[in-house]
């Protein structure tokens, strides 16, 4: 489903990542951890097909969701607005069950800034897993929550994956987010010497 | 919104009592006439139709060089602030155009494609862009790049992402661009009349100056201001205030 092979990526002739390999089949969940600045974001980007100037090949769905810390929403469209601009195949229905899903059925029509930093995260986590897709990707996306919240989240996000059976890959500092998810946890080490594998068991 | 409405008022009226009494102690209506003879020339020169006709042929010009220089300095801008290549190739262009005086380009253009309607507009257009690239640019550079990652893996189409990310997202620059574009136009548009139109306000302006008439030029000159003023309180503000409803700070 999803595979892997990265050979060197680089910025500017500094090698951030060294053979990593990935090998996911479809519902396979995994979690990356890693110091800050090792190469996590970087290498999602990559997974998502944002970054394509590596040395590599990368076999991935067309679909695919994601899900940055930041919720990054448009402030200038409501609610529901910021589901349907990113799933335009959905309709009503969808949007509605998807907002009750995250307990917002009643701020279809606010703008983001008018949602409390817990709503604007469960809206963000909506908008992954709005259209079942067969992988998604999450950039820690519960860092710098507090305890409840974090709890909230990560409760919401493992329904969303039993219901979706969406592959999986997240990058966390906490261990037992890999856990709640049911993910494999990998570590990414310094580059040159990274050498990471996941191959699908 | 507007705070002070009444003194806002009243002010006005103590600058029409300070016109007239200048104009009363001066006591020469050919050096500065009072409010009321001003008016009357209005409602003269309506009368006769001359008003609406120039300003019709300056509201036209102004709008068609406004147009124009949004849609090319959005276009440049846009490009230069999203490509730093593009930016190093094209930056030296854009300060040379910046500093060039509209005067010249007037001149220039009127020199070069003739004394017509298309040299006119051009060199009005030509004067602006290079403003409104430099706020679109800014605008261009801050934009989110998280927003842009997410509309790419979602794969929206142009379309959805100009209208739903690119265009908001650039709104406060686009409106301010407009607001400086749309006071600096129609100052160029009157120069461009009086130098090489048939018709106009800046034409106007130009016959009654050379008719030593200071009551024709008062009549042209606050006509057109009163136009301006409209289009601000009528158009500018009202669509800028619609648009930025978002901006509402958690009041649910
Ligand atoms: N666009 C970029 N240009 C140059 N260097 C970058 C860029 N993006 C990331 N880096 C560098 O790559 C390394 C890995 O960054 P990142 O993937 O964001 O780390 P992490 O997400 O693990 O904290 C860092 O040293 C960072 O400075
Ligand atoms: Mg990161």
């Amino acid at each position: 489903m999803l595979k892997l092979d990265l050979h060197r990526k680089s910025f500017a002739g500094h090698t951030v990542l060294e053979d990593v390999h990935l090998d996911l089949k479809q519902g396979e969940r995994v979690a990356i951890f890693g110091p800050s600045g090792v190469g996590k974001t970087t290498l999602l980007r990559i997974i998502a097909g944002l970054d394509k100037r590596f040395v590599g090949t990368r076999e991935a769905p067309d679909e695919i969701a994601l899900m940055f810390q930041n919720p990054t929403l448009l402030e200038w469209r409501t609610t529901k607005e910021n589901l349907q601009i990113f799933h335009p195949a959905s309709d009503e229905q969808d949007i509605q069950a998807a907002l009750s899903q995250v307990g917002l059925q009643d701020k279809a029509d606010h703008y983001p800034r008018q949602l409390s930093v817990g709503q604007q995260r469960r809206l963000a986590l909506a908008r992954c897993f709005l259209t079942p897709t067969p992988l998604v990707l999450l950039d820690e996306p519960f860092t710098s929550l507090d305890q409840s919240l974090r709890q909230e989240m990560l409760t919401l996000t493992r329904a969303f994956l039993d219901k979706t059976g969406s592959a999986l890959v997240l990058v966390t500092h906490a261990q037992d987010e890999a856990e709640a998810l049911g993910a494999k946890y990998y570590e990414l080490r310094n580059a040159p010497q990274n050498g990471v594998e996941f191959a699908a068991l | 919104m507007r705070r002070n409405t009444g003194i806002r008022i009243f002010s006005l009226g103590l600058f029409l009592l300070f016109w007239n009494g200048l104009s009363v102690l001066l006591g020469d209506q050919q050096v500065l006439p009072s409010p009321l003879q001003v008016f009357h020339e209005m409602s003269v020169l309506w009368q006769q139709g001359k008003l609406q006709e120039n300003l019709v042929a300056t509201a036209w010009r102004v709008a068609a060089a406004f147009g124009l220089a949004m849609l090319i300095g959005g276009a440049f801008g846009y490009a230069m602030g999203r490509s730093d290549g593009l930016d190093a190739w094209l930056d030296p262009w854009l300060i040379i155009f910046l500093n060039l005086p509209a005067l010249v380009l007037i001149v220039l253009c009127y020199l070069w494609v003739g004394l017509n309607e298309f040299a006119a507009v051009l060199a009005v257009t030509l004067s602006k862009v290079p403003m409104t690239t430099t706020i679109i640019r800014e605008g261009a550079r801050n934009s989110s790049s998280a927003l842009r990652d997410l509309a790419s893996v979602y794969r929206l189409s142009l379309l959805t992402k100009l209208r739903h990310i690119v265009l908001p997202e650039l709104f406060p620059h686009i409106v301010s661009a407009a607001r400086t574009g749309f006071s600096v136009i129609w100052k160029i548009v009157l120069v461009v009349e009086f130098l090489g139109r048939p018709n106009g306000i800046g034409r106007q302006i130009h016959t009654q100056f050379s008719l030593f008439d200071v009551t024709g030029v008062l009549a042209y000159a606050l006509s057109f201001v009163i136009c301006i003023l409209f289009i601000e309180f009528a158009i500018m503000q009202p669509s800028e205030k619609r648009v930025g409803r978002w901006r509402v700070d958690a009041e649910a």
